[in-house]
């Protein structure tokens, strides 16, 4: 288990991950563990984004597939057969990224963990508009550098808006 | 002073248990006001309640308990006149009104004390009966001359004057003068005082006194004794020469005996507080502490009850269910292995599990009667707040249910009384005119039967207005008048119950601040219960609450559907099948199952749960359930697997539309599985008319 | 002092909010140990002759045997007990009667902490 990290004076601590072949950080604060994906269960009708419902540690927890949920898969490029089944084969070696959004423990299913990396506060930089991103602007935190190359900071608790529990109950009634 | 969180959470159970006893002895006192046995166990839980919210730093709560025990311990002893019995009880009503308010705002963690003014009219309003009892001390013997001479005689003695100051905060300056004064003439004689020693005993002084005292310890050894005594702020021993004694004996202590001749009488007795029967302060609270002791020795002789955290038992519960999950897998496990004398140990273990299981259900069992009774008053107020007469009348007040839910359906049902006053009870000018009662009477029976909580609230008002209704479907178009008078009842009331559909025209000032029936139904289905109203005009109103009485352990039948696992309980499954889908017949879009000479509606699980990606197993499995005499669906699933006990944790719909789970239970690999609600999905089912039919076929 | 020899206290308390309280700020101190806990007189007197404490602290009203006749009773078993009345307020004829049954000293509920470390400082701390 990762304990959360301290952080020194203007440094923050990211997870990178890969979701998609694409590489993403979130701030090391808001993750609790990362975990090797178990059995999660699929929930009858929800929303496509919700992988499932998952325990963690007796609490249930509801698992977000990040992919799904920033709309990955429609800018993926033709996959081939070859691809799918390697996908296939490496499902089950997925992890689960433990975060705490709004006080409410949920999971997020990644491809796999990158690195986990300690950045100066100024290397941090607000997205500029012109810059290209392939994920709608208001997962964005803003843009940190990893190995000389830009990687997304995802804002943790943009991903699961109260619009979405919103959007549910008015379905209801 | 600082709080802990655990000691925060005694104060408020201890708190709220003697709140709880305040309101019972209440309603006791009001059946019976001359009955002394209430106000005895008013006065002490008054008492107690004093105690405790001084400790919590309320100081104005506590001297209102402070207030209501003085009067009810000289209520005791004096009954109140007829005409005032009403004010004293409003005014206990009252109180009780405080002391919740207190409760809750400390249980949201505001430590508000009451209001200043507040005290004030409560006190004015007990003025008459508010006169402190006398506290006597005397211990001060004034000595004559010739006393004094052989004293000074013997060179033993020591002679001091002793200046006190106490701290600004000492309440109890007698009990603190007796205290001081004990400790002194332990070793000594105090002779005289200044103040003199009658103003000083009777505590006519502001906060420092000197006195004149005589022994044959030293300074040292005083300062000592004096050392030990609390509340005192400051202490000045300076020992006196004899010839300074001599001249303060007979410039000040002569004059004194010669000034009043009834204190020499009083000071040849030595100690007559204490002596004089006619003066009753301690005999009198010795009777009462006694009286207060016999009440309370009656039933604690032995001591059969503990007092245990409700949290604790949810622990226990939850420990419990997770051996159960884990007795489960090994039972699987052995009867793979099938060695049969390990088998048949292990199931002996069966007997004892289900025995601790009843056991730990019972634990968590209350009477409805806790939170039941606490109705009386809340129909009362109602009533009084909107002009109207009502009375309820509780029956099988003795059932018991699982707490917590009893605690989820609190608020729903005051929401049902309340509207039962508001809008179903006439006003009594209205009653009298349809030749009622002017007194509204509401009636709330409880009953348990197959698993279920029945809670019927019935009220002989004036029944639900369905012509208003109507107009108002009418008006808000979903239907055309004549197709709105066609409505049945049950359609109506599903009208009602509608968010945001409601009779009223004007702002409702009650019920309109609570929740909404609409919230209530989703509540109770929340729960896992149901609810039905059937209402007469000028009959009345019945509403009937069917919630099961507890949640924690169930039987279930593990099935299948497509590739995930789900659970059924299995009470609700009648018989299970294979799939033959030569049985199944096709009328207009649904599908129905042959069975002897029925036809039973099939539900596809799969495609109810929007499952159907995986493709379906060629031998699939057929569960019938029924509902109940009349209502039966086939549920249609891939797989079934083995029956066991799951504990049932519940489920929060954050983001899924499907309601109808009854809860989530953790296997024994870790996995979840979902307990499929299988009776709300046939009622889902009928409800979308989807087997419009199913009466016509059936019959 | 040695540490070993802590002083102990038999707390004698209806409400365990109040026992808590005390028994709380009386640890706190380092030579006090709370060693028994009654919440009602005939407890108490059954703690006191077997643990034979230091020190009792008395509530006065409390069900089955109140505080004076337990203060009482304790001094009968041992005359030099020491007893400090933890009163509530208002209670002033009754503290009364429990100084002249033999209570060392007296305190009033609300107390703050300092008034209890007062007490273990001029009755305890010889």
């Amino acid at each position: 288990m990762l304990k959360e990290s301290e952080t020194e004076k203007g440094t923050i601590s990211v997870i990178i991950f890969e979701v998609e072949g694409e590489q993403f950080a979130i701030d090391l604060l808001h993750a609790r563990e990362i975990i090797q994906k178990g059995q999660i269960r699929r929930l009858p009708q929800t929303f496509e984004f919700v992988e499932g419902i998952y325990n963690y540690r007796g609490d249930i927890i509801y698992v977000i597939n990040l992919s799904k949920k920033l709309e990955l898969h429609k800018y993926m490029s033709y996959k081939s057969k070859e691809d799918v089944e390697e996908e296939e084969e490496q499902s089950d070696e997925k992890y689960l990224v433990i975060v705490n959004i709004n006080n409410v423990n949920t999971g997020l299913l990644v491809d796999r963990i990158i690195n986990i990396s300690h950045i100066k506060s100024n290397e941090l930089v607000e997205l500029s508009p012109i810059f290209e991103t392939s994920i709608s602007m208001e997962f964005i935190e803003g843009v940190i550098k990893f190995k000389d190359r830009p990687r997304i900071l995802l804002n943790v608790d943009k991903i699961l808006t109260e619009a979405e529990q919103v959007k549910i109950q008015k379905e209801l009634s | 002073m600082s709080i802990s969180k655990d000691d925060l959470k005694l104060f408020i159970s201890e708190t709220e248990d003697l709140i709880q006893k305040v309101e019972d002895e209440i309603f006791k006192l009001e059946d019976d006001p001359n009955n002394s046995q209430p106000k005895q166990e008013l006065y002490f839980a008054f008492h107690t309640l004093k105690g405790l919210t001084a400790m919590a730093g309320l100081d104005k709560a506590s001297k209102f308990c402070h207030y209501f025990e003085t009067l009810l311990d000289k209520s005791k002893e004096v009954s109140i006149e007829e005409e005032k019995q009403e004010d004293f009880m409003k005014l206990l009503f009252d109180s009780l009104d405080l002391l919740r308010s207190i409760l809750k705002r400390v249980k949201s963690g505001d430590f508000t004390d009451i209001d200043e003014q507040f005290l004030n009219v409560i006190k004015e309003s007990f003025e008459e009966f508010e006169s402190e009892k006398p506290v006597e001390v005397s211990m001060i013997q004034p000595v004559s001359a010739d006393q004094l001479q052989k004293s000074l005689a013997d060179k033993k003695n020591l002679f001091y004057k002793i200046y006190i100051r106490l701290q600004p905060t000492c309440v109890f300056k007698k009990v603190r003068l007796f205290i001081i004064f004990r400790a002194l003439n332990d070793v000594g004689e105090i002779f005289f005082s200044e103040p003199e020693p009658q103003l000083l005993e009777e505590g006519e002084f502001k906060i420092d006194f000197e006195l004149y005292y005589m022994s044959q310890k030293n300074n040292a050894e005083i300062l000592k004794i004096i050392d030990e005594i609390l509340e005192i702020e400051n202490k000045v021993i300076t020992p006196m020469t004899n010839a300074e004694v001599e001249k303060f004996h007979a410039d000040v202590v002569k004059k004194w005996f010669d000034k009043a001749e009834k204190p020499k009488k009083v000071s040849a007795k030595p100690k007559p507080a204490k002596k004089k029967p006619g003066s009753s302060v301690e005999v009198g609270d010795e009777k009462s502490v006694s009286r207060v002791v016999e009440t309370f020795r009656d039933d604690t002789d032995k001591i059969t009850r503990v007092k245990v955290d409700i949290d604790v038992l949810e622990e226990l519960m939850n420990f419990f269910g997770e051996l159960v999950v884990i007795k489960n897998h090994i039972n699987q496990h052995l009867k793979e292995q099938g060695d049969q004398e390990t088998n048949r140990l292990f199931d002996e273990m069966d007997k004892p599990f289900m025995e601790i299981q009843e056991i730990i259900f019972n634990l968590k069992l209350v009477r409805v009667e806790s939170t039941f009774r606490k109705y009386r008053r809340l129909v009362r107020d109602v009533a009084k707040e909107v002009g109207k007469k009502a009375q309820i009348i509780l029956e099988g007040t003795n059932v018991e249910i699982d707490r917590k839910i009893l605690e989820e359906i609190n608020s729903p049902l005051i929401h049902i009384l309340r509207n039962a006053i508001y809008h179903g009870l006439e006003t009594p000018q209205e009653r009298k005119k349809k030749n009622k009662d002017e007194t509204g009477t509401l009636k709330l029976t409880t009953s348990r039967r197959a698993g279920l909580i029945y809670i019927v609230v019935t009220d002989d008002g004036q029944g639900i207005n369905y012509e208003k209704i109507k107009e108002k479907i009418v008006e808000k178009e979903y239907y055309t008048a004549e197709e709105a008078e066609k409505l049945d009842e049950e359609e109506l009331n599903r009208f009602m119950l509608m968010p945001g559909f409601s009779t009223l025209s004007g702002a409702d000032q009650i019920s309109g601040r609570g929740m909404g029936m609409a919230i209530v139904a989703e509540k109770i289905k929340e729960l896992g219960g149901n609810f039905t109203i059937h209402s007469e005009k000028d009959q009345g109103t019945k509403i009937t609450l069917m919630v099961p009485f507890t949640r924690a352990i169930l039987n279930a039948q593990l099935i299948k559907v497509s590739s995930d696992l789900f659970a059924i309980p299995t009470e609700n499954i009648k018989q299970i099948f294979l799939f033959n889908p030569a049985s199944v017949e096709h009328i207009g879009e649904e599908q129905y199952y042959k069975l002897d000479s029925d036809l039973i509606p099939v539900i596809h699980l799969d495609d109810h749960l929007n499952f159907q990606d995986d493709g379906r197993s060629p031998s699939r499995i057929a569960i019938w359930i029924k509902k109940d005499e009349e209502t039966s669906m086939m549920f249609v699933a891939d797989e079934i697997l083995q029956q066991m006990n799951v504990v049932v944790k519940p489920f929060k719909f954050n983001y899924s539309n499907f309601y109808d789970i009854l809860g989530s239970t953790i296997m024994s690999d870790g996995s979840i599985c979902l307990i499929l609600d299988v009776l709300s999905i046939i009622d889902t089912a009928l409800e979308e008319k989807r087997f419009s039919k199913l009466s016509q076929i059936q019959q | 002092m040695s540490k070993e020899e802590k002083k102990r206290v038999l707390i004698c308390d209806d409400a365990q909010f109040t026992r808590n309280i005390l028994k709380n700020i009386m640890s706190k101190t380092g030579f006090v140990e709370v060693v028994g806990e009654a919440p009602n007189g005939n407890k108490g007197i059954e703690l006191y002759k077997e643990l034979k404490p230091d020190m009792v602290t008395m509530d006065l009203v409390m069900p089955e045997k109140g505080g004076i006749e337990t203060i009482e009773e304790i001094l009968k078993i041992d005359p030099k007990a020491l007893i400090v009345v933890v009163s509530a307020l208002g209670q002033e004829a009754l503290v009364l009667e429990a100084a002249k049954k033999g209570a060392k000293d007296f305190i009033q509920k609300p107390f703050k902490t300092d008034q209890i470390l007062e007490v273990l400082d001029r009755i305890l701390k010889k």
